[in-house]
């Protein structure tokens, strides 16, 4: 399956921002949102973001490597800019269309 | 509509609470319904615990067949690293899939390993650890959450799991948080409830199935408070009053469960059951401990995770096995404290350690393993610690075989193990807990359903092959279980026969698809509390 940047971002922006409503936050959501700190997010909520990901896509992607990189850094969170690129990485990749 | 059939799970249900509580009058409704129904202890599988037994009770097959084994799962066969069950990992058909493929409905409530969704003709709102941040993820279909969030009172806090909710009275467990926390479940179940009469009412289905899981937590920590061998031994008003608290979950259950079977109507077969049962914890097994004092295990700190570090270790808690055994010395671990599972480590080349791949050198010190573990004896009491070793073939013949542990025990209190580091092997609790047993409980009522009857024990594999008869289609005849004849009506039988039938080929086969990522270190540590709020974790 391929899918533009853009489409990745529209398809999680829609995704979190249709969860956020669910959990009243009220907040903007953008590239630059902090799934953890900004969201209030906790880990499962996570886990269970990415097996949604790879369900609609239908498509399984390393995310034990990005949970393992994120493990590692200093300040635990990952902006979902960085959840886009990843997800666009992946999906693109297994369809050998990375650009 | 057609024939309908309503089940009812009550996560851990054992009759040794509930009779007691039928005869003093808490549960009048359950008293009646088995009055005029059948009755049966409920065979559970090994090991008797929540996913397993669920994933057999919803597809007939043991575990060995669907490949769920814990709640958790190795990432691969020759992998240390687990990672979260989902339904992509039930290997087999489901009843709900089975029930569509017949052009059927259904509404599926709160089972657990139902996330992902399974896209049949009904609703699915998934249960077991489904965050409640993300249940609209797990609604099916498209639509259902936000006519469940117009509901009056829908508060998906209350209905999922929140941790930040049930940790306020779970981190220790205060005495004062034991009242809260009772009622906390008791407005649970009363959400689920909300959920099943609006979809029985307004989208109603042919298949009606919901867990209520608070038996099965209320049991885990507060057993002192249920068992009736414990209840004359209360002299504290504090405790006179979670006594008091405990039954009025059960009064109110017993209520839930009266209007359910109204709802259903006198035409629709009733079935209840559990997963499995529950006693008495005495002991507490650190089985790691052991297996490092017989030289199979070493910890690379050279002391392992103590009880004492449960609270400040926060991260990597329920892989720790992974970052803190040291794998060139150790030959066999537990690496989770809720199924009683021990593996073996087989490191093949160009990995070091473990026993290599020489099966008669494995198979040697498989039989050793179980030689010593029969021989343990508590040192208090001289009795048996273990009191039965499987052999994974034994256990879990079948497909998913390669993923199961090598070893499963059963203890003799029944317990679960411990798997930290500790200086004793073997230690006494101070008070019993509640932990799970093989007997559940079956209990049915319908058209065709004897009545009255009290049956010897049914397998939990035969519910399903049940739950379709009563529906009126045929029984799959590669099912493990068996329809049980005993409870229906020889008239009703001859009327209509079972029929079997041999299930068409999966368009898709099971995949096993690993869907649900290996855990990081934070999501372990959240789920170790979340074990540890169960009762399965020190």
């Amino acid at each position: 399956m391929h899918k533009t940047r853009e489409e990745v971002m529209a398809d999680v922006l829609r995704l979190l921002g249709q969860l956020a409503d669910d959990w009243e936050y009220y907040g903007e959501i953008t590239p630059q949102t902090y799934l953890f700190a900004d969201m209030g997010l906790e880990s499962l909520d996570i886990v269970v973001l990415a097996t949604s990901i790879q369900e609609h896509y239908r498509q399984v992607m390393p995310f034990p490597e990005l949970f393992a990189e994120l493990g590692q850094r200093e300040i635990r969170d990952i902006s979902v800019g960085e959840w886009v690129d990843f997800v666009y990485k992946h999906l693109n990749e297994a369809s050998g269309k990375a650009e | 509509m057609k024939e309908q059939t309503v089940l009812i799970g009550i996560d851990g249900a054992t009759f040794s609470i509930l009779d007691p509580l039928m005869d003093e009058g808490v549960m009048p409704f359950l008293k009646e319904f088995i009055a005029s129904g059948a009755r049966a202890e409920l065979c559970s599988v090994i090991p008797p615990l929540t996913p397993p037994a669920w994933t057999s009770l919803m597809t007939g097959r043991s575990p060995g067949q669907h490949g769920v084994f814990d709640f958790f799962c190795k990432e691969a066969a020759d992998s240390h690293h687990i990672r979260f069950m989902t339904s992509r990992d039930v290997g087999c058909e489901t009843i709900w899939a089975m029930v569509d493929r017949y052009g059927r409905r259904a509404t599926v409530l709160n089972f657990p390993l139902t996330f992902p969704p399974p896209r049949i003709n009904g609703n699915v709102v998934p249960g077991g650890w489904m965050p409640w941040r993300q249940l609209r993820l797990g609604c099916h279909p498209a639509g259902l959450y936000d006519k469940l969030k117009a509901l009056p009172g829908f508060n998906p806090r209350e209905l999922a799991m929140d941790m930040a909710h049930e940790e306020k009275v779970l981190e220790g467990c205060k005495q004062d948080e034991y009242e809260g926390w009772i009622a906390l479940h008791i407005r649970r179940e009363r959400q689920w409830f909300n959920v099943l009469r609006y979809l029985m009412q307004e989208d109603p289905a042919e298949l009606t199935a919901i867990l209520f899981d608070g038996v099965d937590k209320l049991q885990h920590l507060c057993w002192r408070f249920l068992d009736p061998a414990c209840v004359e031994e209360f002299k504290s008003p504090w405790e006179q009053r979670v006594r008091a608290q405990c039954l009025e979950y059960f009064r109110q259950l017993d209520g839930l469960l009266a209007k359910i079977v109204h709802l259903a109507g006198p035409e629709a077969t009733v079935v209840m059951a559990s997963d499995h049962g529950f006693g008495p914890q005495v002991r507490t097994f650190f089985v790691n401990a052991w297996l490092e004092q017989q030289g199979y295990l070493a910890w690379a700190d050279g002391k392992g995770p103590r009880a004492s570090d449960t609270e400040v270790l926060g991260v990597g808690q329920l892989a720790r096995h992974v970052y803190l055994l040291d794998w060139e010395r150790t030959r066999a671990y537990a690496a989770m404290p809720s199924s009683n599972g021990i593996h073996i480590v087989r490191a093949f080349p160009p990995l070091q350690g473990g026993l290599g791949e020489v099966d008669a050198e494995y198979e040697s010190f498989r039989n050793r393993l179980i030689e010593e573990l029969c021989a343990l004896k508590d040192p208090l009491s001289g009795e048996a610690v273990v009191s039965r070793v499987w052999k994974r073939e034994d256990a879990f013949a079948g497909p998913y075989l390669e993923l199961a542990p090598d070893l499963t025990l059963e203890l003799q209190d029944g317990g679960l193990v411990s798997i930290l580091a500790s200086d004793t092997v073997v230690s006494r609790r101070s008070e019993p807990s509640g932990t799970h047993r093989p007997e559940g409980i079956f209990v049915a009522q319908g058209l065709g359903i004897r009545q009255g009857v009290r049956l010897p024990a049914l397998s939990i594999l035969d519910v399903a092959p049940l739950v379709l008869y009563s529906l009126g289609l045929p029984v799959p005849d590669d099912l493990e279980g068996r329809l049980p004849t005993e409870v229906l009506e020889p008239a009703a039988l001859q009327v209509r026969p079972v029929e079997t039938v041999s299930p068409p080929k999966p368009a898709v086969e099971p995949s096993h698809m690993p869907v649900g990522p290996v855990l990081d270190e934070e999501a372990e540590a959240e789920i170790l509390r979340r074990l540890r709020a169960l009762g399965y974790i020190e």
